[in-house]
């Protein structure tokens, strides 16, 4: 894990050259994110006179945000009626990333497993498989993916993405792969003369002594799926996601919104302005950010590879 | 540590467990609910910027109409409307289960009718309605889209499409701010510059048109005093420029589609309706092609006009038409908008994050806070119903007189590229266009069930009634892209949508659209007519080419004609 | 592939072998099914003919498709600019790494040294990758657009036909360095600190540090990112979509945004998809070997970590 506790070293001239890149970065960064934040509790018409200065008090309004909610409340906002409203599209977010995120980490986990501590041929295939698929690109298999699950009678259904999503192959396999190799064969050497099965080696040796990691991967790939809303339009149009929501919303055609509180005085509020647009976008962001906020060193501490080595 | 973890697991768990059976009672599922008493009709739309206010009304309207209909043990008609804004195949559209479809830029269409997936609506196309005082859908058509919506296979023709709503971009101007300062001409084609009222509006010009007073329901004073020629309108750019407002403005984050929307416009005030379609057609003759030789524009003696030839167009050669002389016109037009920045709003038209939505609403707050007024706006004809909210705030704080009903804005004439144009216009030998890029057609899908497809023609023919047709006008602002504009109240509409109706009404027809198979199969993309056929010779587009690259008309007129004519056309 | 030492659970023993096999199952049926077979089909496609929308034979011509016509019935294609996007994916590779890969380096050289704010520079840096691409990419083109460019702060415009390719490169680059800096400096912290002061002691601080000792251990980390982008080069759309929408100009239009929004367009239509899945086998055929030779050359070539 990133160790924080030795001393600092002195600076170099290459090192100061760094500091001010950084700081340059992060100042950027910082500035960018706090501008549109500013800009998403600003009153929408008075950003179109000035997008550079923060909101003054008076300015400032969390309409926009209200307007995103009230958005999904629409009954057709999806271009049909009866689609699902906030909490709706909390639950479908919910099992598209943390079950889609869940089953991918725990089957490339349970993969990697098996391929490094059981040394028959078949694990060398797999070892293998992983490793060319990394590689090799694919391109254009939506159509028989959707084609696939037509056919399975999982398309348009919640578990079209999590049996999509339930693969072993990608680059965690290999830090899964790495973390099994790194945990000495003594321990469970120890455990067989016991007389332990390989169902208890596994389930209480091993996988514990990777739970760190196990988690790390689990939260990254959760991310991803939150974020991710291309696939959800794919394979499961219906249950939509707050991504989905969120790039749906940029071209809003249900017209404007009565906003109360805000449309007395301000009259009624489109979903397409930047500012709202920005609010969405901070819907979306504001949970990763807390939650990133919370697990940080989680998310940043355990990830390592070994190289592709053959 | 090691606990709290075991926790988050089996937390995480939980809530995936847990998850399902929330949402069974939460409905995180799209889809309405189906009203198993009554028989359903499955209708798609095209969920693009007309909204679907229009089409929840439509529907409604028909289930009060149907609430009779008797089919086994069920009684009424659920209509079930499903939007988005993918664009599918002919195969894509055979494996969706909808009855009746609302598509916009039929990419496809030829091959849907080709390949059998929509179905024959002779049946109503062809029998007079007695709900619609007994006239037939298909005599409110032009032969353009009769020819482009029917098929023939074998010996049969048949009709599978209707023309549904129509529109393109051209220039909205404020007409508050004209009669203020008085930017209109008079009979002697100077600029009055003096406010207009009602005693003194008789200083106008008749304007393009050449009349003025209402006739047949048309009212022909509408455009009085307004530019007829390129050269009238950039005096009078200048003249607003100088009174300080921003004369022209676009949105810069769609500048692209805008002005090159708008050019397409330019070129069909130029070309008229019949040089027009051949663009589509590929069959006729062209009688107004630049001549050029040894790639150069051959001019007459004036060493301004350039000289033109007739020529036979078919599916081999008609990569010549992008020598039309309205071509070359608007392009010219579009290097003196865009080429001196005395005619319009460089700081939003060219600025990427600028959406309509803030363009529109500039336009409408004009002169307020300080900013500077725009006297015109390149923009969609349904611009209006876009500017909804800002419409409705400054009615909520400034009075109903700000309403789009009090307020007063035009759908403007484009003017000619010369006087001796303008004079063909005045006299009537030439009538103004009225071009229509959307092609949105409505079908509805071959090999139904006996009841659905009686079902999907009834709310057709319903839909194409004058009433309804009215009601979509009424709705959205807007037209469809057939004849039924006097059955449409006028007391009901707003000022800017009276004058695009009247403009409508008194203008030729054409929808971009035709039978012939090489345009259908080739060239018929979303794009600009001017734009469509290159591939960035010079720049992407001429805009670009104008503004970053400062390419003159004339030079990217000619690497137009080059590229379409060397590269593209050989290919297809 | 990983040598198999003669050590493991299961040698010989069919109660492990059993479990084994039970665990494996799921999912080598999945990988199956959803990897093996699709891509079967989408290969097949690719050598399909197609007439009136029914499968009619066998064809090279989507192969053909990208080499002389441009044109398939009934569907128009932009396509004209293969060669093109090519050439944008080829530069777009070479510049996020001439400038990503050493600024990355840079970066985790700071952190490793444990300079002042080492730890909240890390995090900062992480933060663009967990959030989505698209509102990033709308906060930045508002910004460079309406505050920085145009006259705002800058004259500079970001997104004219001539700075456009910049400013989307830029775009990625500045919001790239978060898995990269992750990775290196896990790799960096595991250098054993006895090796950091012989250097020391030896006289190699600063550049000669970074060159000697920390780059060859970084290495096999630097070696991973170039081969998997390099892989994925052709499929990499450099935020085209994100930026530009559907109809990015040909200067930033990478074979990746090509092939992407020509599989959006085909939709679910097989006969459309042919040219596609025709130029997505080109691209594997091609990029292979070359991923391969390339990992040749970096093992050869490279810095080694011993």
């Amino acid at each position: 894990m990133f160790n924080l506790k030795r001393k600092h070293d002195k600076f170099s001239p290459l090192t100061v050259i760094m500091l001010l890149v950084l700081l340059i970065w992060c100042v950027a960064f910082i500035y960018m994110m706090l501008w549109a934040f500013m800009q998403s509790i600003k009153i929408e018409y008075e950003f179109s006179y000035d997008k550079e200065h923060f909101p003054k008090f008076d300015e400032m309004t969390i309409a926009n945000y209200k307007c995103v909610f009230m958005f999904a409340d629409i009954d057709n906002w999806m271009g049909e009626a009866g689609s699902p409203n906030f909490a709706g599209l909390i639950v479908n977010t919910i099992l598209y990333a943390v079950g889609g995120a869940f089953l991918n980490a725990a089957v490339t986990c349970l993969m990697a497993y098996l391929t490094a501590k059981y040394s028959y041929f078949y694990s060398k295939i797999i070892y293998g498989i992983v490793i060319v698929v990394m590689v090799v690109p694919v391109v254009g298999a939506q159509a028989s993916e959707i084609q696939l699950l037509r056919w399975l009678h999982l398309y348009d259904t919640r578990f079209a993405f999590m049996v999509l999503k339930a693969s072993f192959v990608g680059m965690y396999f290999l830090v899964f792969y790495a973390a099994f190799k790194s945990i000495p064969m003594t321990y469970s050497e120890a455990a067989m003369m016991d007389g332990a099965s390989d169902w208890c080696i596994m389930v209480k040796i091993c996988l514990p002594l990777v739970l760190n990691v196990f988690m790390t991967v689990f939260m990254i790939t959760f991310i991803q799926y939150w974020n991710d809303y291309q696939l959800a339009l794919l394979y499961m149009p219906h249950y939509p996601t707050l991504a989905y929501f969120i790039f749906k919303f940029k071209g809003a055609s249900t017209g404007a919104l009565e906003i109360p509180g805000y449309s007395e005085i301000h009259g009624t509020l489109d979903p397409r302005k930047i500012p709202v647009q920005l609010a969405a976008t901070f819907t979306l962001i504001f949970p990763i950010l807390l939650i990133f906020i919370a697990f940080h060193k989680r998310l940043m501490g355990n990830l390592s590879i070994g190289g592709i080595k053959g | 540590m090691r606990k709290n973890l075991t926790k988050a697991l089996a937390l995480a768990l939980c809530a995936l467990t847990a998850a399902p059976a929330v949402a069974c009672g939460g409905g995180g599922g799209g889809g309405v609910e189906v009203d198993e008493s009554k028989t359903q009709l499955y209708v798609y739309h095209y969920d693009a910027g007309y909204g679907n206010k229009w089409i929840n009304e439509l529907a409604r309207n028909f289930e009060t109409k149907m609430a009779g209909y008797v089919n086994g043990e069920k009684t009424g008609v659920q209509v079930i409307i499903s939007g988005d804004m993918t664009t599918r195949t002919a195969d894509g559209w055979r494996a969706e289960t909808y009855d009746v479809m609302f598509l916009e830029g039929p990419g496809e269409f030829y091959q849907m009718m080709r390949d059998g997936v929509v179905e024959n609506l002779d049946s109503i196309m062809k029998v007079p309605n007695a709900e619609d005082n007994n006239q037939k859908i298909e005599d409110k058509m032009t032969q353009q889209q009769k020819d482009a919506y029917t098929f023939t296979k074998g010996e049969e023709t048949h009709y599978y499409g209707i023309p549904h709503y129509a529109g393109h971009y051209g220039i909205i101007y404020n007409k508050e701010i004209f009669d203020e300062n008085g930017f209109y001409y008079d009979a002697d084609g100077n600029l009055i510059l003096e406010e207009i009222t009602d005693a003194n509006r008789d200083l106008l010009s008749y304007g393009p048109d050449g009349r003025t007073g209402v006739e047949n329901g048309i009212d022909y004073s509408l455009d009085d005093g307004l530019p007829t020629t390129y050269d009238e309108f950039f005096d009078l750019c200048i003249e607003i420029d100088a009174n300080g407002i921003d004369p022209v403005c676009t949105p810069g984050m769609y500048y692209e589609q805008h002005i090159m929307h708008c050019l397409d416009n330019l070129v069909a005030a130029h070309e008229g309706a019949a040089q027009m379609n051949l663009n589509f057609t590929f069959n006729g003759t062209a009688n107004d092609l630049v001549v050029i030789e040894d790639g150069e524009i051959v001019y007459e003696d004036d060493g301004v006009t350039p000289k033109t030839e007739s020529l036979d167009i078919n599916d081999d050669n008609a990569y010549n038409l992008s020598r039309q002389s309205g071509k070359f016109y608007a392009m010219q037009f579009m290097e003196r908008l865009l080429g001196e920045n005395d005619h319009y709003n460089e700081e939003d038209s060219l600025n990427k994050a600028v959406t309509h939505l803030e363009m529109q609403q500039k336009f409408l707050e004009n002169g307020t806070r300080g900013v500077k007024e725009n006297a015109m706006l390149i923009d969609g004809v349904w611009w209006q119903m876009e500017a909804d909210a800002t419409f409705d705030r400054m009615a909520r704080n400034l009075g109903e007189e700000y309403s789009k009903y009090g307020r007063d804005f035009a759908w403007m004439p484009l003017p000619q590229p010369t006087a001796e144009d303008a004079a063909k216009v005045a006299s009537g030998e030439k009538n103004s266009v009225y071009l229509d890029y959307l092609r949105a057609v409505a079908c509805v899908k071959a090999n139904l069930s006996d009841v659905s497809k009686e079902l999907a023609l009834g709310f057709l023919q319903y839909a194409y009634t004058d009433q309804s047709l009215a009601n979509f006008t009424y709705t959205t602002g807007t037209t469809i892209g057939v004849d039924y504009l006097d059955a449409v109240d006028r007391s009901r509409l707003t000022p800017y949508e009276k004058s695009l109706i009247n403009y409508i009404q008194k203008s030729d027809f054409v929808t971009e659209i035709s039978g012939n198979v090489k345009y259908l199969t080739s060239f018929q993309s979303y794009g600009s007519i001017v734009n469509k056929y290159t591939a960035g010779t010079l720049a992407k587009n001429i805009v670009d080419a104008i503004t970053d690259v400062e390419t003159t008309a004339e030079a990217y007129f000619l690497a137009n004609q080059t590229e379409y004519k060397n590269s593209l056309w050989s290919n297809k | 592939m990983q040598k198999a030492k003669k050590v493991g659970l299961g040698q010989n023993n069919a109660k492990s072998r059993l479990f084994y096999t039970l665990l494996v199952l799921l999912p080598s049926i999945q990988f199956l099914i959803f990897y093996v077979y699709v891509n079967f089909n989408t290969i097949i496609l690719a050598f399909t003919k197609f007439t009136l929308g029914e499968a009619d034979g066998f064809t090279f011509n989507n192969f053909k498709h990208w080499f002389t016509s441009k044109h398939v019935e009934g569907i128009a294609y932009n396509d004209s600019h293969l060669w093109g996007s090519v050439g944008v994916a080829l530069k777009s590779y070479v510049i996020s790494f001439c400038t990503g890969v050493p600024l990355g380096l840079f970066f985790s050289y700071y952190m490793f040294k444990k300079m002042p704010g080492a730890g909240a520079f890390r995090i900062l840096l992480f933060t663009p990758s967990i959030l989505s691409a698209t509102p990033l990419a709308i906060i930045f083109v508002q910004l460079t657009e309406s505050v920085i460019g145009n006259g705002g702060w800058l004259e500079f415009k970001f997104w004219s036909l001539d700075h456009q390719y910049f400013s989307m490169m830029f775009f990625c680059i500045f919001t790239s360095f978060g898995t990269s800096v992750l990775m290196y400096t896990n790799k960096m912290d595991s250098i054993a600190p006895e090796i950091i002061e012989s250097a020391h002691l030896d006289g190699a601080n600063g550049i000669k540090e970074f060159w000697y000792i920390v780059l060859p251990q970084a290495f096999s980390i630097v070696q991973v990112f170039l081969m998997t982008g390099f892989a994925g080069m052709f499929t990499n759309q450099y935020n085209a979509f994100t930026l530009f929408s559907w109809t990015p100009p040909d200067d930033v239009t990478t074979l990746g945004m090509l092939l992407w929004n020509g599989v959006r367009k085909a939709n679910e239509s097989q006969a459309a998809l042919g040219p596609y899945a025709a130029l997505g086998l080109l691209v594997t055929i091609v990029v292979v070997p070359l991923t391969f030779l390339l990992r040749w050359a970096l093992d050869k070539f490279g810095w080694k970590e011993e």
